[in-house]
């Protein structure tokens, strides 16, 4: 999280003839603040083609010229690349050899251009006052490359904070460049930067370039930092203190257990009622609609389709939207560093490291977020792995369907000891959803080799602070738009054109009399129809895929529909449940009975077949928004294409072996 | 001595790097300033043992057990 | 390995200053120097060289580039101060202080008197000696005058630590090096 997008793979066709700045920093230099800052959430998000690195473009204004490009490459520490995303930026900046396809043959049809990469026509290199030392070897390699720089400081208030010192007029003098420093969270802190950006074409270069050797480099920004009166900052006392307590063996565990705790509460207990308001408004205006409307098929389309399909959806969007504001609180404290520092040891076992657990971790709101959130992974390699497994995580877009399962399996009051029966199950779905995770994020690791080099482990631990409002606030609605597009577009269109299916061909009254249906009867009409629309005629043909788990043509059209969206099963089962008992759908449900074949007249959501249905939904990969996702970050349709299918495949042989072990046991 | 073997908050200099490490973690442990000269102590260890927070020079690090083996440093003061 | 970094001076582009640990050498005028760097003297690559307690100036020839044979003079000048004792570098404190003092009045100090219309000059007036003549607005300024000065000193004493003021007359300052120093 962290990083604003906007709709899918960026094109920069538009772009071109535009002036380009490129951002580079290391990691933890504030560049995607800064990015952020620079070009509001107008950044468009894309991949360099071929690889699992995300990219992100976007525009600005500098005065009133025409609007200039930044680009935010990707974090590195040096132009000595150790990883694919380093690569990129040496890519980026060699001005020798652009043009010429750095990337060989490995396009995988990536949406954009076939084009290389373009050359920046100048750079903003991002400096962390508070690790100067490390990062000015950093600017002395860029400035070999000869594009026109500017440095800009960042944390310098950090750097006060913490009694260190800097003369920035004597670092500009030592480096031969402008330097212009920005504090994150001020208004005018953008100022100078964008002045000087504006002036970009009259930067000033170093007299004598900065030396290449090692050894040198570090006698050179020695004399640098000597001659800007730097002051090393002391040791950030606030986060040492904190950490004591946070990172302590006991207390620390029992917070972050507490912390876990309280994450998982929120899905449940704390948005209950708001989604009880959300619920009873989409059922009032349900009502509005069917009392309102005389136009029968209108009616039923708007109450059924569109209301009752989208409205049984944002009803979780309180919860949604509690999870992804805690997530971004806990990120923006810095306390999702520690977390993964408390849980590097458990996910190494499993091949990976603790930030992959808060990628997964995210993934319990929504995948998608989840699935951006391994960009904070440095390993390539562990970005894939996390994102194979990040969808088998349990998100708020299964909960519809196990509810309603679940509801349907155990009556309201059931226990089991002293638990809600209720309880325990979901439970048993959720924790069944995170090890399946990281079991599968284990083996993609294992057995995937991207090829390169062996990154070791390595984590900096940030310092912790205030999370400011504004970001906030921008991450939330960030993740939250996602959803609501998710909803509005594809479950809206799902919905409506399972709506469709199932209400088409039309029948004619003598063709009703002639099948023996009382064509006075609304529901038997509705029954009939839908026993024979287009979507049953689906449902009936993949029989011989689904039938081994029990599952009928009208289980089928759900699982089909849902492929776009999960919830869309409820909606698909409620269209259906309705046409048979439009007063108590949930009672049609409960009694329906299988209508033919060798399990004729079985009760069809039976607790075998409710126990398939639940496991298919842990594991299948249904939803578009995060195949989307997927091809995005991982630069091709190969991956999300082997996500469905091994889900897919799991999702049925596990659904079969939940039915018989429950059919076994029940 | 290596940097796994310091005790919570022992203070030690970097001396180098063991000849078994890999190209790739010797330049990242480069980049990140561990760099024979630096001054390094044992800040903490996880509840399980692995990774280690370390101050390195101006900011905190951690390290797993893997990566640290491979830094020889001397005793400091 | 010696710190050593090269910075741009304002109104010389066949100048760079040199930036080296304080008293790596002592301060004048750069007769010879050993190595490479002496060769270079010798050839008329470099003009001149001076030596302020902080720094090298050098001076390339007219004709060459400090794009071109940067990389060179700074191996060569790297080389040249592993051996301080091999310099000839005979005392001008005037001529080092005059250096300073007009580079310092060519950066920020300078910018803030020109700002406020002023003007100021510098003259070596003696071997050890130089002369400050603050002009323009400054001359009908007494306050102005008196925190220009004493601006002026402060930055002057960082980059100069033995520097004296040794007269005062109006708006004209006359500064030395403590003598037996740098």
């Amino acid at each position: 999280m962290g990083h604003a997008h906007h709709g899918g793979g960026g094109s920069t066709t538009a772009n071109i003839g535009l002036k380009r700045f490129a951002v580079v920093g290391s990691p933890n230099s504030g560049k995607t603040t800064l990015f952020n800052a620079l070009t509001g959430l107008h950044a468009k998000t894309g991949n360099y083609p071929g690889v699992t690195v995300a990219r992100f473009e976007g525009r600005m204004r500098l005065d009133d010229r025409d609007p200039v490009v930044v680009e935010d490459l990707p974090g590195t520490y040096s132009l000595d690349p150790i990883s694919p995303d380093e690569q990129i930026v040496v890519d980026v900046l060699d001005t020798d050899h652009h043009g010429a396809d750095h990337h060989g043959a490995d396009h995988h049809g990536s949406d954009h251009h076939g084009a290389a990469v373009d050359v920046p026509d100048a750079l903003l290199v991002l400096l962390n006052a508070t690790t100067l030392r490390r990062s000015l070897g950093l600017v002395a390699q860029i400035q070999q490359t000869g594009l026109p720089i500017c440095v800009v400081l960042t944390f310098t208030d950090d750097l006060a904070r913490r009694q260190g010192r800097l003369d920035v007029p004597a670092l500009t003098r030592a480096l031969g460049v402008p330097v212009v420093t920005v504090v994150a969270g001020r208004r005018d802190g953008l100022a100078d930067l964008r002045r000087a950006m504006a002036e970009s074409d009259s930067w000033s270069t170093p007299v004598v370039a900065p030396p290449t050797d090692p050894a040198e480099v570090t006698a050179w920004i020695e004399s640098v930092l000597a001659s800007s009166d730097y002051q090393v900052p002391e040791v950030d006392h606030r986060t040492r203190r904190i950490d004591a307590v946070v990172l302590h063996p006991v207390i620390g565990t029992a917070i972050f257990l507490l912390t876990m705790f309280l994450f998982f509460q929120t899905i449940f207990t704390v948005a209950a009622p708001l989604q009880g308001y959300v619920e009873a408004g989409f059922g009032w205006l349900g009502d509005l609609v069917a009392a309102h409307l005389d136009i029968p098929w209108l009616s039923a389309f708007l109450s059924q389709a569109v209301i009752g399909g989208v409205g049984s959806v944002l009803v979780f969007l309180p919860q949604i939207a509690l999870l992804f504001v805690l997530i971004a609180v806990l990120e923006g404290t810095g306390y999702l560093a520690r977390a993964a520092f408390l849980m590097d040891r458990v996910m190494a076992r499993a091949g990976l490291e603790g930030r992959a657990f808060v990628a997964l971790l995210s993934s319990v709101a929504c995948a998608i977020p989840g699935i951006m959130a391994t960009r904070s992974l440095p390993s390539a390699r562990d970005r894939l792995a996390t994102m194979m497994g990040a969808p088998l995580m349990t998100c708020a877009a299964r909960l519809p369907v196990y509810i309603l399962l679940v509801s349907i399996l155990l009556p309201a009051g059931s226990r089991i000891g002293p638990f809600s029966g209720r309880g325990v199950v979901m439970f048993a779905l959720y924790l069944l959803g995170a090890v399946s995770a990281m079991l599968v994020a284990a083996v993609f690791k294992k057995f995937t080799s991207r090829g390169g080099p062996v990154l070791p482990f390595y984590m900096e631990m940030p310092p912790y602070q205030v999370p400011r409002l504004k970001t906030v606030a921008a991450e939330v609605w960030t993740a939250v738009s996602a959803f609501l597009r998710k909803v509005t577009s594809i479950i809206m269109v799902a919905t409506v054109v399972l709506w469709v299916l199932l209400n088409l061909p039309l029948r004619g009254d003598a063709e009703l009399t002639a099948a023996g249906v009382d064509t006075g009867s609304e529901t038997a009409v509705a029954a009939y129809v839908i026993d024979h629309s287009y979507a049953a005629s689906v449902g009936k043909a993949v029989e011989p895929v689904f039938a081994p788990l029990g599952f009928d043509w009208r289980i089928n059209i759900g699982i089909l529909s849902s492929l776009a969206a999960r919830e869309v099963f409820v909606a698909t089962l409620g269209q259906v449940a309705a046409a048979e008992n439009p007063e108590e759908p949930a009672a049609a449900l409960t009694a329906m009975r299988v209508q033919d074949g060798p399990q004729a007249g079985r009760l069809l959501f039976d607790a075998p077949t409710i126990a398939a249905l639940l496991v298919f939904f842990m594991y299948a990969l249904q939803c578009m928004s995060t195949v989307g996702v997927m091809r995005r970050e991982s630069g091709s349709w190969k991956w999300p294409a082997i996500a469905f299918c091994y889900m897919f495949a799991l999702a049925w042989m596990l659904g079969l072996a939940a039915r018989t072990v429950v059919a076994a046991l029940w | 001595m290596t940097l796994a073997d310091l005790d919570r908050g022992q203070r030690a200099i970097v001396v180098g790097y063991s000849d078994v490490v890999e190209p790739s973690t010797a330049r990242r442990l480069f980049d990140l300033g561990l760099v024979p000269g630096v001054e390094v102590t044992m800040i903490r260890r996880a509840p399980l043992g692995d990774p280690v927070i370390f101050q390195v020079g101006d900011y905190e690090i951690a390290l797993r057990g893997a990566q640290s083996d491979c830094i020889t440093v001397e005793s400091a003061g | 390995m010696i710190a050593l970094h090269a910075e741009r001076v304002a109104a010389d582009p066949q100048a760079v200053r040199w930036v080296m640990p304080a008293g790596s050498l002592p301060a004048g005028r750069i007769r010879s120097a050993p190595g490479r760097l002496g060769e270079l003297f010798a050839d008329g690559s470099l003009s001149a060289g001076l030596v302020e307690s902080t720094a090298v100036w050098l001076w390339l020839r007219e004709d060459l580039s400090w794009a071109a044979h940067g990389t060179g003079v700074q191996a060569a000048l790297r080389e040249a101060l592993d051996v301080p004792n091999n310099w000839i570098i005979e005392p001008a404190p005037g001529e080092v202080l005059a250096r300073v003092t007009s580079d310092l009045l060519d950066g920020s100090v300078g910018d803030f008197i020109r700002s406020h219309g002023g003007s100021v000059s510098v003259a070596q007036v003696g071997p050890d000696l130089v002369s400050v003549q603050l002009g323009g607005a400054c001359e009908h300024c007494p306050a102005a005058g008196q925190t220009l000065r004493s601006r002026l000193m402060d930055e002057l004493r960082r980059r100069c630590p033995d520097l004296t003021e040794v007269d005062r007359d109006g708006t004209e300052l006359t500064l030395a090096l403590s003598p037996g120093r740098g």
